[in-house]
């Protein structure tokens, strides 16, 4: 009888071996995909509050999902023509602006010396020539973006994000069904259980980062543009996104709105200072206690190795999915620990 | 000549009769199961759809356990096929509490109530085929169709209410001198 089992259990461990090693080779195979894939997963589980909302009103599901796209791609395309050519063009500007500051370095530290002459520059060619690495630290990745190779797959993606987007909507929970037919009785109910808290609190953990850059972006954005920051919108964007890496997020969305108060008008710096202090505060006595209180911590060490990992895997877009990606991981296995703990199994 | 002739007939049914019992939907049958239960009373067949369609099938082997007492549980179930029994065991004394067929259903105090200890253990006593429907099955339609969900939440409350009327019952003729 025990060989049996033996035998049984060898069984169901080479089937699920081999089930496990054609979903890594699947994605190994079309690791391009995973972005796409997983944009659109983020998306749906983004969105789907809004299909219930039309679902509730006695619509069916087909034309509640199809409305909430109609809504999502009325704003992309207010993004793309009220907002993206502001964007481009302040950051083309800026692009420009890195660029002369570092030609022309040793006179503009000259400058600032003949107007400031109590700030301790008394070598340019030495700052230029023993922390160029810094600006090339910053400058070298953008330079460095293949914009010929990068667009084939951003037409991809556009082309494939919305596909997946709309069959992650319609038949989201056809596919969870039937994934969960797959789970052996022993399981079923821990695993639906787990699948569902997971859900829950990625969609309050993304629903939580979204307000906080939205709230964090309400400040900035028009308040660097009010106090005539160059590069007001660009900035403040950046800060609001950045925002999201703890504690070294806040310092890294700073330092680029100083820098450019200190080299265009010295006078914006205690300004611009007012400004941010401002979204900090509300950040940190509204935003996180209170939207985000009940979502993930992600510590900033791990944080920081999600960045770097996430950029050398999937580039510049996974720098923007790391964060969420990294709460999406600890949330996961803080989930399946409580689970697995309760049912005795661990 | 006539009596073989019918009886041939009735071993070997027509095959329109063939192709008609092939394309009989065992959801179909499911549903109509469904709406002969108390806990489904007054919901619209159309509605009774929706809820089927966040259901779970699941199929047991004989003796197979579908949950343990102790364990947290999240959900009930209704029997499409089979019977299960539903005991307790305390220092290995079994107490057989019920044994429930067709068309019962279990394990609904968990719909409930999610992550509190099951009370009781429940076991196949043949292959049994299950509709299970969860917790979190349940939030979503509350979330999505808010009318069916009261609906269905009221007849919880009402066979809870009557199983509470019965408990006190049952309680007050144990006391009685």
């Amino acid at each position: 009888m025990k060989r049996i089992n033996i035998a049984v259990h060898i069984a169901r461990l080479a089937f699920f071996s081999l089930i496990f090693l054609l979903i890594f080779f699947i994605f190994y195979g079309i690791k391009e995909l995973i972005i796409p894939i997983t944009i659109a997963f983020l998306l749906s589980l983004m969105l789907n509050p809004f299909v219930f909302f039309f679902e509730s009103l006695g619509i069916p599901r087909l034309i509640s999902v199809i409305l909430t796209l109609l809504g999502l791609a009325l704003v992309i395309y207010i993004g793309i023509y009220l907002i993206l050519p502001l964007i481009l063009e302040q950051f083309y500007k800026i692009n420009e602006f890195i660029k002369y500051v570092i030609n022309n370095l040793p006179e503009l530290i000259e400058k600032l010396k003949q107007k400031y002459d109590y700030l301790p520059l008394d070598n340019p060619d030495f700052i230029q020539n023993n922390f160029k690495w810094i600006f090339d630290l910053i400058v070298n990745p953008i330079k460095a973006i293949p914009v010929f190779d990068v667009l084939p797959n951003l037409i991809t993606f556009a082309i494939i994000t919305p596909i997946l987007l709309f069959i992650f909507m319609l038949e989201g929970d056809a596919i969870y069904q039937y994934l969960m037919s797959l789970v052996p009785n022993r399981f079923f109910e821990m695993t639906l259980m787990i699948t569902y808290n997971i859900r829950n609190r990625i969609t309050s953990y993304l629903k939580g980062l979204l307000i906080q850059i939205f709230i964090l972006a309400i400040i900035l954005i028009p308040g660097l543009m009010i106090i005539g920051l160059p590069y007001g919108i660009i900035l403040g964007a950046f800060g609001a996104l950045i925002n999201i890496v703890p504690y070294v997020g806040p310092v890294l969305g700073f330092v680029p709105i100083v820098t450019v108060a200190l080299i265009s008008d010295i006078s914006l710096v205690p300004l611009s200072l007012l400004i941010f202090g401002i979204a900090q505060l509300v950040d940190n006595v509204f935003t996180q206690p209170v939207i985000l209180a009940r979502s993930v911590n992600v510590h900033p060490v791990i944080a920081i190795l999600a960045l770097i990992t996430f950029q050398k895997w999937l580039g510049i877009i996974g720098m923007v999915l790391a964060i969420p990606l990294a709460g999406i991981i600890i949330m996961t296995i803080q989930t399946m620990y409580k689970s697995l703990k309760a049912f005795d199994i661990i | 000549m006539k009596k073989l002739t019918t009886k041939v007939q009735n071993l070997t049914p027509p095959l329109w009769e063939k192709v008609f019992k092939s394309q009989e939907d065992p959801v179909k049958e499911q549903l109509n199961l469904m709406s002969k239960i108390s806990l489904f009373n007054n919901i619209p067949y159309r509605s009774l759809k929706l809820i089927r369609a966040r259901c779970h099938i699941r199929y047991y082997k004989k003796d197979e356990h579908i949950f343990r007492e102790g364990e947290p549980g999240i959900g009930m179930y209704i029997i499409i096929e089979g019977k299960v029994e539903i005991f307790k065991e305390k220092e290995n004394i079994k107490t057989i509490l019920s044994t429930l067929e067709k068309g019962d259903f279990f394990g609904e105090i968990a719909l409930l109530l999610p992550d509190k200890p099951r009370s009781a253990t429940a076991k196949a006593l043949e292959p049994t085929t299950l509709l299970g429907f969860f917790n979190p099955d349940l939030q979503i339609l509350m979330k999505r169709n808010p009318h069916i969900s009261t609906i269905f939440l009221y007849n919880i409350a009402n066979i809870i209410s009557e199983r509470l009327i019965k408990t006190n019952e049952l309680l007050e003729k144990g006391t009685k001198p």
